[in-house]
């Protein structure tokens, strides 16, 4: 049982409270799901129940927090890690020592259990996560996802009963996020373990989830109970429960289901094609030039072909997604166009001059590139700084005019004086970008840019994408979201063990392929939908066109705004 | 991943006293007969390749290499020391360190300490070979807790960080810059050193929460720091009786008397940190025996030194050169270092057979 | 309060003998030949030297280990000790694998602004871990260590008397900080290398030369060791002293900001019981 009994932080007197007022039990046993914007005060929450707030971080606690009996503001996070297991978000800066092995018994060393047991309990964890047969191996040598079930399997050994974990998926991709989500589920079932979990990706977990608290910020207090209930109340929500919301149908489905279920009830089920929106690009191919274009490339990494034949245009003004498998090479394309994977054979050209002797640095001037850790990029003291810093690499003419425009088209216009690393995740990614865009390269390159970032900060991605697009800009993003694909894409294409294996419109490509779906398509696999305005607006013709419309209409006309979803106030 | 290289492998214990046992051999003695019988246990042990538990990567040091500082100091010492009745030839002039008379003597003494040098870079190198990183950390006494786990993780960080400067400069490509010359190169350090603090922020948090305890600082601080004072003291005590020239055996009395005050601190803080220590590999037999031989070895160059003060070992060259004295039994106990060796060649033997 | 006070003193206390005795130690050869007056047999008490020097400085070693390890007694600190041990050893590759002018070193660097920084025990830690870790990752774990240690642990630990001073002038922040620290970074460059002769003098001259010419005095054996230094390592010497004054004049400006951004993060210790 864990009680929070009017409980409220901030990190000192001067400033806001994180959380304010929260107030909720969770019975033993439960699968609780943390959710709320990024800021929102999800990962102070989590840090309450083992005590890394305020031990750690410090700060004010008003309240009384009840974790089995035991006070973990009382008590402190070391002895509460026999009771709690706390898991990170980053698997990569998690670990101390240099094997798996070693690692678990770390844990078990510091609680001074007995040796002959540690043995016994390395090897009982290892096994109920199925990863036994990494025992001796070396922890740098593991995936990311291998990383987070040692993470999960260390604190495991200490046998807790309840297991706290941070957006443990966010930092992976979509294969591996699902095998840790699926893990965590089947661990809470057969352990009984109480399990408390803040995450992003609601759509995968909320058809599991007993107990759903959502943080809205702000100083407000946090919405804690049912799923079904708490969703009502909340702004970003998956596309099966917002489509619910709009219906205005009770209780809320969670899952694609459910979802079916529910447009059966309304009749809704049956919608018309779409235009062919989606079908622009194709038209258009013959007339327009290609802004860059890939012949034949080969990368080859010892025995392995990373790519082999890939030959792909780019056209200005269209984003085009790359997705695929793990491993399938989608990285290497984006490292390879910088020249920063070697190639073995093809040819680049931008704008018909042939760059691929080039050296990075000369490509990067009309090519720019945003990694997967935007991080490793800043290197200044202020944000205006970056941008600048840029533009003195390339030699080019230090115009502070320009960049800070560049700043407040990406909204940091108020941050140009501060320090990049204070800033939250979303906000540097957008620091990151304003380095590469400030010399108004003619394509972009993104890899994976939507990891860590919730909603709100991808649908600003989003617009700024589509604002770059419009104005000639040739984008390519890598991405495993398929969501956030459906919603940006104009093109998609598919590669898989370093083949490009297709091209064409977003929703047909995705359906083809192996690819999870989005609920979106799950639920009309035929439309074309991008996104559930897409839906709405169809849905909203269906009902012109229907006989016996009086019925349905009551439902629609409750939510005739279409272009916002319904917010309680 | 294998098991382990060779069939026989031995305990980082039994390479600690094998070291110490020679380190204290080449102290203790500047006879060159016996030297020369240590230098050959150490070259078989040596060339004998990796018998420890995940031997190091490190290529054996080449025997050429190790030989070279004999002569060197040979004749480094003739050059700078002037003093001995064989005389070779004389430097004339007034050269402020060199002129003067160049002995035979001189030469036999300086090559003697060559070859103790000469041991000690191989006995190091075996050391080095053999003890595994993991296995060597493990041999800090838990009182050092701390400071093994600082080790840890700056060693698990090292590849971490060699990966994040090949992103570091990836990324300043991405921005335009031409990574050539040595002022570009620096400016790598400082998002390296950004990059560490964040990381080490992140493990901190990651440690508190995985129940890294300190070790119990108690009030008994007091009480240790004054043992530690007490133990200086009687270092002191000794050295001075030597300069007062008071018998050999009051000094090591006294400094003996300091290392187990050191050696109780140590043990005693040591219990008090509520930490146990997983180890993989227990102390087996064949670990024994192949110690056995070396622990003779020390016993007898303890006793020798510590308590008797007798000149068994020792030899100088001045003012005269002569035959050095040598007793086989003693060579035969010098023997004794080579029983890591002989514990491997007859582990091997026997599973062949 | 008390307690703390006497806690202090015996802390200091332990400090100051480890370092004098361990500083006697280095010195030995210097008083060896004017304090033996009675002629001994000739072999063990001479050869006795090298091992008794070695015991006092490990006992020292060990002494000033188990004081300094107080400055983590905390999780940050040892993550951060971590941190900074592991990149100061990446930096030592460099000294092997681009060759500077002698005996250049970047890692007292690191050694100097850790102990300016987060103080005496930190700094002197972060000094003996430096060289230990390297040791044992290039495989080069010698007997010169424990002296190498103990020295570049020295380094970091009077590196913390200077933050008073700068402190006390005012220069926090300012060039006349980086002057300060760069003098520091040359007097060590060459006293380092002083010290570390005095390790290795008597392994290659050996003790005897001393006790044949009865009744040196200790000036004599000073201008010998002089001499001896001269001849052999002041060039060195002086590349590591200028390397030092050049990293520290390019980089702690720039390096201390960093550090003390992070600082605040790091010396934070949630008081609970105060509540």
């Amino acid at each position: 049982m864990i009680r929070f009994h009017n409980v409220s932080f901030s990190y000192s007197p001067a400033q806001r409270w994180v959380i304010r007022g929260a107030n909720f039990a969770l019975p033993p046993g439960i699968f609780c799901l943390v959710c709320g914007a990024s800021g929102s005060g999800k990962s102070t929450l989590l840090r309450l129940i083992n005590g890394l707030v305020p031990h750690f971080s410090g700060g004010i606690v008003e309240g009384e927090i009840d974790v089995q009996g035991v006070n973990p503001i009382q008590v402190g996070p070391q002895q509460m890690s026999r009771q709690v297991g706390f898991v990170f978000q980053d698997p990569e800066t998690q670990f101390i020592l240099d094997r798996v092995e070693d690692e678990i018994a770390f844990n078990l060393e510091n609680a001074a259990i007995p040796a002959p047991q540690i043995a016994q309990r390395i090897t009982d964890t290892l096994q109920a996560l199925g990863i036994l047969h990494l025992r001796q191996r070396r922890l740098e040598s593991l995936s990311g996802g291998e990383k987070q079930k040692v993470a999960i399997a260390t604190v495991l050994s200490l046998a807790p009963s309840v297991l706290v974990l941070d957006e443990p998926t966010s930092q992976l991709d979509g294969h591996s996020a699902e095998e840790i989500l699926t893990l965590v589920q089947n661990l809470a079932r057969q352990r009984k373990l109480t399990i408390v979990i803040a995450e992003h990706r609601l759509d995968r977990l909320l058809h599991f989830t007993d107990y759903l608290v959502y943080l809205p910020g702000k100083e407000q207090p946090p919405l804690a109970g049912d799923p079904r209930q708490v969703l009502l109340q909340m702004e970003s929500v998956p596309p099966v429960v917002q489509l619910g919301k709009r219906l205005g149908v009770q209780p809320l489905p969670l899952s694609v289901a459910e979802g079916r279920q529910m447009l059966q009830n309304v009749g809704m089920d049956r919608l018309a094609h779409r235009s062919s929106f989606s079908q622009s690009w194709l038209t258009n191919r013959e007339s327009r030039q290609a802004v860059l274009s890939l012949e034949k490339l080969r990368v080859v990494f010892g025995k392995t072909q990373a790519l082999s034949l890939v030959s792909l245009q780019l056209y200005a003004s269209q984003i085009l997604c790359v997705m695929g498998s793990n491993g399938a090479g989608k990285t290497t394309l984006l490292r390879a166009i910088l020249g920063l994977a070697p190639l073995q054979e093809g040819r680049i050209q931008l704008l018909s001059e042939d760059i691929t002797a080039l050296s990075t640095w000369k490509r990067s001037r009309l090519i720019g590139y945003l990694p997967q850790d935007p991080n490793a990029l800043l290197f200044s003291e202020t944000v205006l700084e970056e941008l600048l810093l840029t533009l003195r690499n390339h030699a080019l003419p230090e115009d502070a005019e320009k960049a800070g425009s560049l700043l407040e088209k990406l909204g940091l216009a108020t941050h140009a004086d501060r320090y990049p690393r204070d800033l939250s995740v979303g906000e540097r990614q957008r620091v990151a970008l304003g380095a590469i865009l400030v010399t108004q390269p003619l394509v972009l390159l993104l890899d994976e840019p939507t990891r860590g970032l919730d909603e709100r900060a991808k649908s600003r991605l989003s617009d700024l994408l589509r604002d770059f697009r419009d104005r000639g800009m040739a984008i390519l993003v890598v991405t495993h979201d398929v969501e956030f694909m459906l919603n940006l894409a104009d093109r998609l294409v598919i590669l898989e063990n370093g083949r490009l294996i297709a091209d064409g419109a977003p929703a047909e490509v995705l359906l083809a392929s192996k690819l999870p779906p989005a609920q979106i398509l799950q639920l009309f696999p035929n439309q074309g939908f991008r996104s559930i305005d897409e839906v709405w607006q169809a849905m909203g013709e269906a009902l012109s066109r229907m006989p016996d419309k009086n019925d349905h209409q009551a439902l629609l006309v409750c939510h005739s705004d279409d272009n916002r979803p319904p917010l309680l106030e | 991943m294998p098991e382990g290289h060779t069939p026989a492998h031995f305990h980082a214990w039994v390479w600690l006293t094998w070291m110490t046992t020679i380190l204290l051999c080449v102290s203790l003695t500047r006879n060159p007969l016996y030297l020369v019988v240590v230098w050959l246990c150490v070259a078989i042990v040596h060339a004998a390749g990796g018998m420890g538990e995940l031997a190091g990567g490190n290529a054996p040091l080449p025997f050429w290499l190790s030989l070279m500082v004999v002569p060197f100091g040979a004749i480094f010492n003739a050059f700078t020391v002037h003093v001995g009745e064989r005389v070779i030839f004389i430097l004339p002039g007034q050269f402020p360190l060199l002129s003067g008379k160049i002995t035979w003597e001189a030469v036999v003494y300086g090559a003697t300490n060559g070859l103790a040098l000469s041991v000690i870079l191989l006995a190091f190198w075996v050391f080095n070979r053999n003890v595994s990183i993991p296995s060597f950390l493990h041999m800090l006494p838990r009182a050092f807790h701390s400071i093994a786990i600082v080790g840890s993780i700056a060693i698990t960080f090292v590849p971490l960080l060699q990966r994040e400067v090949h992103q570091i400069q990836e990324a300043q490509a991405i921005r335009g810059n031409n990574l050539s010359g040595l002022r570009n190169k620096l400016a790598l350090l400082l998002p390296l050193l950004v990059s560490s603090l964040e990381h080490a922020f992140q493990l901190a948090e990651v440690m508190t929460a995985r129940g890294f305890l300190q070790s119990s600082v108690s009030s008994n601080q007091t009480v240790w720091r004054g043992a530690f004072l007490g133990g200086f003291g009687l270092l002191l005590g000794g050295w001075l009786s030597r300069f007062w020239g008071l018998p050999g055996w009051a000094a090591n009395l006294l400094f003996g008397g300091a290392m187990a005050l050191f050696v109780i601190v140590v043990l005693a803080t040591t219990r008090k940190v509520r930490y146990t220590v997983y180890r993989s590999t227990p102390f087996r037999l064949r670990d024994a025996l192949a110690m056995s031989g070396c622990a003779c070895l020390l016993i007898f160059l303890l006793f020798q030194s510590f308590v008797l003060s007798a000149p068994r070992l020792a030899y100088s060259p001045y003012p005269v050169l002569r035959l050095p004295p040598f007793e086989p039994w003693v060579a035969c106990l010098l023997l004794g270092t080579l029983s890591p060796w002989l514990m491997a060649a007859f582990q091997k033997h026997d599973s062949v057979s | 309060m008390r307690q703390r006070l006497l806690e202090r003193l015996m802390s200091d206390l332990v400090i100051l003998s480890s370092t004098l005795l361990g500083c006697f130690s280095f010195l030995y050869p210097f008083f060896f030949p004017n304090f033996e007056q009675t002629p001994s047999p000739a072999g063990i008490r001479i050869t006795e030297m090298p091992l008794t020097m070695t015991l006092i400085l490990g006992l020292c070693v060990l002494a000033m280990l188990f004081e300094s390890q107080q400055s983590t007694a905390n999780a940050r600190f040892v993550a951060l000790m971590g941190v900074l041990v592991a990149l100061n050893s990446v930096l030592r590759y460099i000294e092997t694998a681009i060759p500077g002018p002698g005996g250049f070193s970047p890692i007292f660097f690191l050694i100097i602004l850790s102990g300016y920084l987060f103080g005496a025990k930190f700094g002197f830690l972060m000094g003996a871990m430096t060289l230990f870790v390297s040791a044992i990752l290039t495989g080069g774990v010698g007997p010169w260590l424990p002296s190498q240690m103990f020295t570049a642990g020295w380094v970091g630990m009077s590196a913390a008397m200077l933050f008073p001073i700068t402190s006390h002038l005012g220069w926090h922040g300012k060039a006349g900080e980086t002057v300060v620290l760069a003098i520091f970074g040359a007097v060590w460059g060459l006293l380092y290398g002083a010290i570390m002769n005095l390790w290795s003098w008597p392994f290659l001259i050996g003790p005897s030369d001393q006790y044949w010419q009865p009744g040196i005095s200790f000036s004599q054996t000073l201008t010998r060791y002089g001499v001896f230094y001269l001849v052999t390592s002041l060039a060195w010497d002086l590349g590591r002293s200028m390397g030092n004054v050049l990293l520290i004049v390019t980089l702690a400006p720039v390096t201390l900001r960093v550090l003390r951004r992070f600082r605040e993060r790091f010396t934070f210790v949630y008081l609970a019981a105060e509540v």
